[in-house]
């Protein structure tokens, strides 16, 4: 076990644990936000942008 | 002749479970009633309660050779401790989920982590009251509001608690329309739940596909402890979203997702037995659940606060609470609490993102904490 088994252990595997979370679920978020860009390998260059069938 | 058939009949009692009977077991059956009283009743989660009140009744009376080994019960079990029906169930999930919310707005993706301050209170809670640091880490994945990563984490780190905590975790869940309301209204004003969130834009197919197999890859990258659940999670998802496989998404999400619930409620009722459940540490158990619920409610409500403190376009806050994951509970709670304050006002495709965001947050939580407590 890398965290000792005391309050202190479960403290410090607390704030590593919950900070890591909210950097990789952003780094998710980051990646997530660059999807839209995926459409543009579907448009030929110089074509004008097609309407997708996407749904709600 | 009297006296033979006495003997006789002492006989055959012994050979009943009459002999063992105490009034754990008793107790452990009026529970496993009221679970199913509350199923057919109350309506409360009938898929769960009615199968797992049925065996916890029968694991309770004595000499019922069920939950021992070549049992149907025992091997059920098996299915879980073994960790197979955990990422089944999240294969079922995958087919029946649109992620389309979680991709349409990714800003609001970091409420699914930060609804899980949660966790680690109850695991500070645990560690406090004695727990090992590894029960202590499987009773805090509780907060996570997420069922099967609950059993996975719990089987990985303290499978004897898995009865406890798998209970707690789903008796919350249901009770959720009953926990989260308050604290969401005493974190928020009036304005902020009646704050109207922008149309999002529309998916298309091809991010559609493309989300199952980005996630599933980063997932297994970066956390392979509880790759098994997203990974079923994603491939259940991709084959609703390719449009190819109609047939496998729709076997996934009715057929097989029926059988899994059948032998994981019978898996989990099947270790209700009473000397292990009446314990001390199930009530604390059953009280750290509810702390960690009330927390992360409240954690991804002030942190949709937070972000409001740096975003021009203001998020209405109740959708942090559906950062707790629960699919999709949270995010209709959500969306009651705004339409009680504006009756137009409509959170709930909005609140699935953060919703669907909060089990990858659970997650990816469990994977670091499997990691830092070198268990794979």
């Amino acid at each position: 076990m890398i965290v000792p088994d005391t309050l202190q252990g479960a403290t410090l595997l607390s704030i590593i644990d919950f900070f890591l979370s909210i950097v990789m679920i952003t780094a998710i978020g980051f990646v997530l936000s660059l999807f839209p860009l995926l459409n543009r390998l579907k448009r030929r260059p110089g074509a004008p942008a097609a309407r997708e069938p996407g749904h709600e | 002749m009297l006296d033979e058939l006495i003997s006789f009949l002492v006989a055959m009692k012994d050979q009943t479970g009459l002999e063992h009977l105490w009034w754990g077991n008793l107790v452990m059956i009026a529970i496993g009633i009221a679970m199913i009283y509350l199923a057919v009743v109350k309506r409360y989660e009938p898929l769960l309660l009615v199968g797992i009140g049925f065996s916890c009744i029968i694991s309770n009376v004595p000499g019922s050779d069920l939950i021992l080994p070549g049992g149907l019960f025992h091997y059920a079990y098996q299915g879980v401790a073994l960790l197979v029906i955990p990422p089944l169930i999240f294969f079922g999930v995958g087919a029946m989920t649109d992620f389309g919310p979680m991709i349409a707005n990714p800003r609001l993706v970091v409420l699914g982590a930060a609804a899980h301050l949660g966790i680690f209170v109850a695991l500070l809670g645990a560690k406090a009251l004695g727990f090992t640091l590894h029960e202590a880490g499987a009773i805090g994945i509780i907060g996570g509001a997420d069922g099967p990563m609950a059993i996975f984490i719990t089987m990985k780190l303290a499978p004897h608690l898995l009865p406890q905590i798998s209970v707690a975790a789903y008796s919350y869940m249901a009770l959720m329309p009953l926990i989260q309301p308050p604290v969401m209204k005493l974190l928020t004003s009036r304005q902020e739940r009646r704050i109207v969130m922008k149309q999002t834009r529309t998916v298309t197919r091809l991010e559609r596909i493309a989300f199952p197999i980005v996630i599933g890859f980063i997932v297994n990258l970066f956390f392979p402890p509880v790759a098994p659940l997203i990974t079923m999670l994603m491939l259940g998802n991709l084959f609703k979203e390719v449009g190819v496989t109609e047939r496998l998404a729709k076997t996934a999400a009715n057929g097989l997702m029926n059988v899994i619930i059948i032998i994981l409620t019978v898996a989990i009722g099947s270790t209700m037995e009473a000397r292990q459940f009446l314990t001390v540490k199930t009530v604390e158990i059953v009280i750290l659940g509810l702390l960690a619920f009330l927390c992360g409610t409240a954690s991804g409500v002030l942190g949709a606060k937070i972000m409001n403190l740096f975003l021009k376009e203001k998020i209405n806050p109740l959708l942090g609470s559906a950062g707790i994951a629960s699919v999709p509970i949270a995010a209709r709670v959500a969306h009651l609490v705004a339409l009680e304050e504006d009756k137009e006002n409509y959170l709930i495709y909005h609140a699935m993102g953060p919703n669907l965001a909060g089990v990858f947050g659970t997650a990816i939580s469990g994977g670091i904490m499997l990691a830092l407590l070198g268990v794979h």
